[in-house]
Order: C-alpha cells, then sequence, then structure tokens
C-alpha cells in the first residue's frame, strides 16, 4: 500500500501543514537509527539510504491516537521515532510507512510529588527530566549509555535499562504507569499505582512493545531523593572469573552496590588502563548506611575495596564513546556491542566459549566483554567486537550468531536490554519454542488486526 | 569540496546525536533535521553527491555553538556549516569592516527609534559601512536604521520590507545592501515588497507594530512552516550578545528599553543597557 494524497490531506487537516514533513530535506533524519551496522555502512559510503516519504509531528496524545485512526484507514503503516538511539535498527522505516515523530509531545511535571510520581510524555528528553528532578533534589537514578539523547518513550519501547541497575532496577521498575495510543483502543491508560494485582499486567505488555503494539505517549515514573553519599571504589582481580566470581558474592550475599561493573581482562586494559580483571561500583544511600555496607562488602569478598580513581575515571567518561569509535573509524575498523543476559551457573563459561569462538573469526579484530547488570540468578554480558570494515559483510552477521547462539545455549537469553529491532529477529527462534513464539505472534496479530504497527516479528 | 569540512560533518554520523537535545532550534522546532547529528548527515551528502537540494536543511542551524559546548570531541559543526552555507551560497567570507550587527563579529550595533539618526550615520561613515547586517524585529528599530542611513524615501514602498524568504536584496540602494538574518541564499527572484515576520506571540506583536508603522503590507511572507525556529534564533542571538558584552566589553549597544530585544535582554543581563550618548 503506498502512501495516499487522501491519507496526506486527512493528516493535513488534522495536524496543519505544518506538522506533516514531506519535503526530502526534512525526512533525511528518518533513514536510520544508532545500528552500529548502519553506521558503519553510511561512513564508509556504502549506506544505501530509504528515508521514509512522510512524517508526522503529533503534538499531543489524541493527535496521536487520530493518525493511527487514519492511518488504519487508508492501511498505511506507522513506525514510530523517538530519540534515535536505538542499536538495532528498530527505528528504520519500513515498507511504505509513516513516521510518527513523538519528540513534540513534550510536556512534563508533578504528577504527584508526596508519592515522587512524575508524568513525561514520550517526546520528553531524559537528561531534561533529571536535569528537571535535580533540582529539586530528586533523580530518576535511570542512566542508559543513550542517556544524553535517548527520549522517554523511545526508553520505556526499548526496555532500557540503566548503569545503576544493581540498585535502582530497569526502567520497568521506574515506570507506575502508561499511557498508549491504538487504532483500535484509543488511548490505553493504566494509572499510575505502587503494585496492581488486577489479572494480568498491561504495564509491561507494553513495556518493550518496540512499536509492536502501540505507540506509548506518556509514562508515570517513580522518582526519588538524590542519594546523601555517593561512594565509588574499584576491587583488582587477576581474572575475569575471579571478578565475576566476586560480583556473584556480593550480589547474593551482600547488599550489592547501586552501580556494578566487572571487566574482563581485555577491556580492563583497553578501557580502564589497567592490567588484570578490574571491578568498579558505586554505593549510594545515607552515609551512615555506605560506611555500614563497605564493612559488609569486605566481609563478604574478604578483601578491602581499592582506591576509586578507575571508577571516578570511567563516570567521567562514561556517556562519551565518540572518541573511540572516531579513532577505530579513522584506521578501518568498525565496532559492534552485544548484550545478553546468563545464569551465574554458566556465565563464565559461556563468556569464555564465546570469546573464544570470535576471536577465531577472520576480520575480528578483538573481543572482550563487561558485566553490568547483576540479579541473584545471574548477570548481563556485554560483548564489545571489534572487526574490518572491509569485512563487514562476512564477519558481522556470524558474530552475532556466534554470541546469540552460545548464550542460548547456556541457557542465557537473546538479549538483555537493546531489544530486538530488525536484527536480532532472527534469532527469536532461540529465545522460545515454536509454540510460544505462535503465542506472541497471535498476541500481535490480536492488537494489531490491521497490521498498522510495526511487523517484522509476525513475518 | 574541502576534505577538511568533510570530515567535521562525517564525525557527526558516528555519534547518537549528544548534543541534539541542547540545540535551541530543533527543541522547539522538533525538526529533526535541525538536530545537530542530522546536520552532519546532511553535510556529508552534500558534500558526497552533491546534493546541493539539500542545502536549504542548513539554514535551520542558527550557529549558536551550543552544540560544539556539548560536544564529547569538540567537533567545529557550527563553523562548518558557516563554511558550507559561504561556498554554496557564494556570500564573502566577512563583511567588510561595517558596525555590523550580525553575531561572529565583535562590534555591534542595535538601534532604536530613539538613538539620534545623525549618530547612527556619523558612526556608519567613520566605519565605511558596505554590508550593513538588519537584526531587528522591531518595527521601530528597523525604521529608525533606515532612516539613519538614508535610505530613500520610498523605502516604505520598498524596504519596509524584508526581502522575501529573507534572502540577499539585490536592488538596495547603491552601497547598501541588506542581508537580513541569518540567511545566505541569494533571491530566487527579485525581492517582493512584503513583510516578514517571525511568528508565535512577538512576531504578531511585531507585526501589528509594523503595520502601524509601516501600514498594512501587500504580502506577508509565512514563515510559520518553520515554527519559532526565528524566535529561536533570536534568543540564541540575544544570548550571544549577552556573552559578548559580557567578554568584551566593547562594541556599540543601545537598545529601546520596550523593544523585543531589550525584553529578552533584559531578563539574562545584570547590568545597565548604556546609551550610544555615553559613546559621544
Amino acid at each position: 500500500m503506498t502512501i495516499s494524497r487522501d491519507f496526506l490531506e486527512d493528516v493535513k487537516a488534522l495536524l496543519g501543514e505544518d506538522r506533516l514533513v514531506t519535503d526530502p530535506w526534512l525526512l533525511i533524519g528518518y533513514e536510520r537509527d544508532y545500528w552500529p551496522l548502519a553506521v558503519a555502512m553510511e561512513y564508509t559510503g556504502k549506506w544505501d539510504p530509504k528515508p521514509p516519504k512522510v512524517a508526522v509531528l503529533p503534538t499531543n496524545e489524541e493527535e496521536v491516537v487520530q493518525i493511527l485512526e487514519l492511518a488504519r484507514r487508508h492501511g498505511i503503516p506507522v513506525v514510530p521515532y523517538a530519540g534515535g538511539t536505538g542499536v538495532l535498527g528498530g527505528a528504520l522505516p519500513q515498507r511504505d510507512s509513516v513516521v510518527l515523530d513523538v519528540s513534540p509531545l513534550d510536556d512534563y511535571g508533578w504528577h504527584d510529588k508526596k508519592s515522587m510520581i512524575v508524568y513525561a510524555e514520550a517526546g520528553v528528553p531524559l537528561i531534561d527530566l533529571e536535569e528537571w528532578l535535580n533540582s529539586q533534589g530528586y533523580t530518576l537514578r535511570h542512566f542508559p549509555q543513550s542517556y544524553p539523547t535517548a527520549l522517554i518513550g523511545g526508553l520505556i519501547a526499548t526496555k532500557s535499562i540503566g548503569q545503576y541497575s544493581t540498585g535502582y532496577g530497569g526502567i520497568e521498575d521506574i515506570v507506575l504507569g502508561l499511557h498508549v495510543a491504538t487504532y483500535n483502543y484509543g488511548l490505553v491508560r493504566i494509572p499510575p499505582v505502587p503494585r496492581r494485582s488486577v489479572l494480568w499486567s498491561l504495564k509491561h505488555l507494553y513495556i518493550g512493545s518496540e512499536g509492536h503494539l502501540g505507540i506509548i505517549t506518556k509514562a508515570y515514573l517513580q522518582a526519588r531523593k538524590i542519594p546523601e553519599c555517593s561512594l565509588p571504589f574499584s576491587i583488582r582481580y587477576n581474572s575475569f572469573k575471579e571478578a565475576l566470581h566476586s560480583a556473584m558474592k556480593l550480589v547474593q550475599q551482600g547488599t550489592p552496590p547501586e552501580l556494578l561493573r566487572v571487566y574482563d581482562e581485555l577491556e580492563s586494559q583497553s578501557m580502564l588502563g589497567e592490567s588484570g580483571s578490574l571491578i568498579i561500583g558505586v554505593i549510594e544511600g545515607p552515609c551512615n548506611e555506605v560506611d555500614a555496607r563497605i564493612s559488609v562488602m569486605e566481609n563478604v569478598l574478604g578483601k578491602g575495596l581499592d582506591d576509586s580513581e578507575p571508577a571516578l575515571r570511567w563516570l567521567e567518561e562514561r556517556f562519551n564513546v565518540i572518541p573511540k569509535i572516531r579513532d577505530l573509524a579513522k584506521i578501518g575498523l568498525s565496532f559492534d556491542t552485544i548484550e545478553v543476559a546468563l545464569p551465574w551457573s554458566t556465565a563464565y563459561s559461556a563468556y569464555k566459549e564465546t570469546i573464544e569462538k570470535l576471536i577465531e573469526q577472520e576480520g575480528i579484530i578483538y573481543a572482550s566483554a563487561h558485566a553490568s547488570h547483576f540479579y541473584l540468578s545471574g548477570a548481563a554480558i556485554y560483548y564489545t567486537i571489534v572487526f574490518e570494515l572491509d569485512k563487514l559483510a562476512s564477519v558481522y552477521n556470524k558474530a552475532w550468531e556466534i554470541i546469540e547462539e552460545t548464550s542460548s545455549k547456556h541457557g542465557g537469553t537473546i538479549s538483555h536490554h537493546h531489544g530486538i529491532g530488525v536484527h536480532r529477529l532472527k534469532w527469536l527462534r532461540l529465545e522460545y519454542d515454536d509454540n510460544t513464539l505462535r503465542l506472541l505472534k497471535d498476541l500481535k496479530k490480536l492488537l494489531d488486526p490491521d497490521g498498522i504497527y510495526r511487523d517484522e516479528v509476525i513475518k | 569540496m574541502n576534505q577538511d569540512l568533510l570530515k567535521v560533518f562525517e564525525t557527526c554520523l558516528l555519534c547518537p546525536g549528544i548534543c541534539n537535545n541542547k540545540c535551541p532550534v530543533y527543541r522547539k522546532t522538533h525538526l529533526r533535521t535541525a538536530a545537530p547529528s542530522v546536520l552532519g548527515r546532511l553535510g556529508t551528502r552534500i558534500i558526497r553527491e552533491n546534493r546541493i537540494d539539500l542545502a536549504q536543511g542548513l539554514r535551520l542551524c542558527v550557529e549558536c555553538g551550543l552544540c560544539l559546548d556539548a560536544c564529547p570531541v569538540k567537533n567545529p559543526l557550527p563553523s562548518a556549516i558557516q563554511e558550507l552555507k559561504r561556498i554554496i551560497y557564494k556570500v564573502p567570507e566577512s563583511v567588510p569592516e561595517p558596525i555590523t550587527l550580525l553575531e561572529g563579529d565583535e562590534k555591534i550595533l542595535i538601534v532604536s527609534s530613539t538613538m539620534p539618526a545623525q549618530w547612527i550615520i556619523d558612526k556608519l561613515r567613520e566605519q565605511r559601512v558596505g554590508v550593513l547586517y538588519l537584526d531587528s524585529y522591531d518595527a521601530r528599530e528597523q525604521r529608525a536604521l533606515y532612516g539613519a542611513v538614508g535610505l530613500p524615501e520610498d523605502l516604505e514602498e520598498k524596504y519596509k520590507v524584508y526581502c522575501e524568504d529573507y534572502r540577499l536584496c539585490p536592488e538596495a540602494p547603491s552601497g547598501l545592501k541588506l542581508l537580513l538574518d541569518y540567511d545566505i541564499r541569494p533571491p530566487k527572484k527579485p525581492p517582493a515588497y512584503t513583510l516578514l515576520l517571525p511568528c508565535g506571540e512577538n512576531g504578531q506583536a511585531s507585526y501589528e507594530e509594523a503595520v502601524n508603522v509601516y501600514g498594512t503590507p501587500s504580502t506577508t511572507v509565512d514563515i510559520c512552516g518553520i515554527p519559532d525556529l526565528y524566535l529561536a534564533g533570536y534568543e540564541v542571538y540575544t544570548r550571544r550578545l549577552l556573552k559578548k558584552i559580557e567578554e568584551r566589553r566593547k562594541g556599540l549597544f543601545y537598545l529601546s528599553p520596550d523593544s523585543f530585544t531589550a525584553k529578552v535582554l533584559g531578563s539574562l543581563l545584570d547590568a545597565p543597557i548604556v546609551s550610544p550618548l555615553s559613546y559621544r
């Protein structure tokens, strides 16, 4: 179905001409998101851009619903676009789709200050909301790598997680309520409550739905007081295996630090200039509690915490990967990062097997990993692969396949927090068995009978 | 085109747009092309593929430098955009030693209706004005400036007037060209006798004021297709002016207390606004 003139006229009547974008020079920004493959291809001049033909800029939730209704009436698929920081191509325009840019939905404020609940529309930059909260002594404590750029709607749609997840959880632990625009149920309102036990959880249906089930327009988020004290620390180990084991002990036996990261030997060296394997972390809370927790941690580990310098250096540089990417690009290299999650019982062996397989591949310069999100049952392992741009075609999918299949083989998931996008769909079969996949697809069809939302998952 | 220039734009391709949310134009208009990381793509595409059709996207950038402040590698995108505009639109590298109302030059003059006309003329002559950059949304300021530089009496017919689509006006009186606002493109056609106004509340106020001074214009140019862009640019301009005042303490500054500039600047500037009389 091509985008008809009638549809454009209807959108123009609804939004006005200003909010209907059809000029090529205004559509160029929707060609891709931050999928490293697309970035590398564009940088090297191999990118074949397929910008959308139309983008719409609704300014309120009702308009989003109305656009979806128009899209259904005219049979036009709709792809939502927020900050464009997704790393798996999930915001790439599909078929003859209309891009719905949520950035004009940018209202936020207190919903209930006493309960520390804020509301934020989908287009609110996380950095704005956090800085506004900080100015009043509050915080969301949600700091993904995309913190400076990402918008609230995109973070929820991709089930984001932040660097302080060990203490504060992922976005699913912060979202208390949601509004989702749909063409067949209007604006779905899930009011914010501390917890709800009313049949199945609609909130969790939409968190991480990546534009397949509707368009998130507004969220109610749990703020908290800025911690009184914050103590960065490091702990040095000889090997990643030892460090990972210690992290497990911290999580299972102690009161784990709010931020915890464990680097393998290669990343300890390349990222932080340290030999061996490094743990860095931050303990936050009331000052007297922080002091007490240090003692608990040291008892659990049987050794003292080391200096704060590496953690401080990391905190300083944590959102700044561009110099490294630029330096790699200058010498004909590119990278990707692939995150999975594994149970403690297999985490290290899966890591070891994955790295060994990766470095056997021709074109891969190096492969490394760190663990950066921790649970009682396991940890997220975040691989970095650096490869020759010239060998992109042969090495890229192979590296992904190794990581996804090894994780699955060892009882892990194919995706911890980047979502699926378009690139990861090919490994969906590793996550669920046939019956469960059928349920996933039937659910999608039930909520999107006209196939208006992103539909790769049912193909 | 210049390979160094291309490198600046290409560097932005590698970034998710860490600076995007700091861009006042992107934040006000929500036009994704205005996001600095997308302007990097635009510049890359223009240079690599000679996509001049995309060049109008460059005008969304008001070269305020806030993206550079936020850039982790201090990639000089604003100056690259400025340079690319210069190359595409063949604008001189610098305006010939004027009293300039243009950001990027430390000599700044804001005129007002209460400013003695002869004083302005003297100052302009001293500086051998070749190009005068008009930068005011205040109709009274404009009128004072036109009068000050001796524009013909039929000004109200011809130049009451910002040139259509705010481009360079080739038919300006000898020795004086009006380079308007942030855009630097040559005109597609001779200037129409129209009134170009910013959008929003202040735009409406300016419009009403202008109509009061000049009468109803024959045509108005609708720039509201890019909502609030002018005001976004204007705010940036004013902040920049403030920075210059604070940093350099030189140049010529005068603001009519009730002008829009004064209102915006007044909210930012913790210092008295000086009168031109103090320079005499």
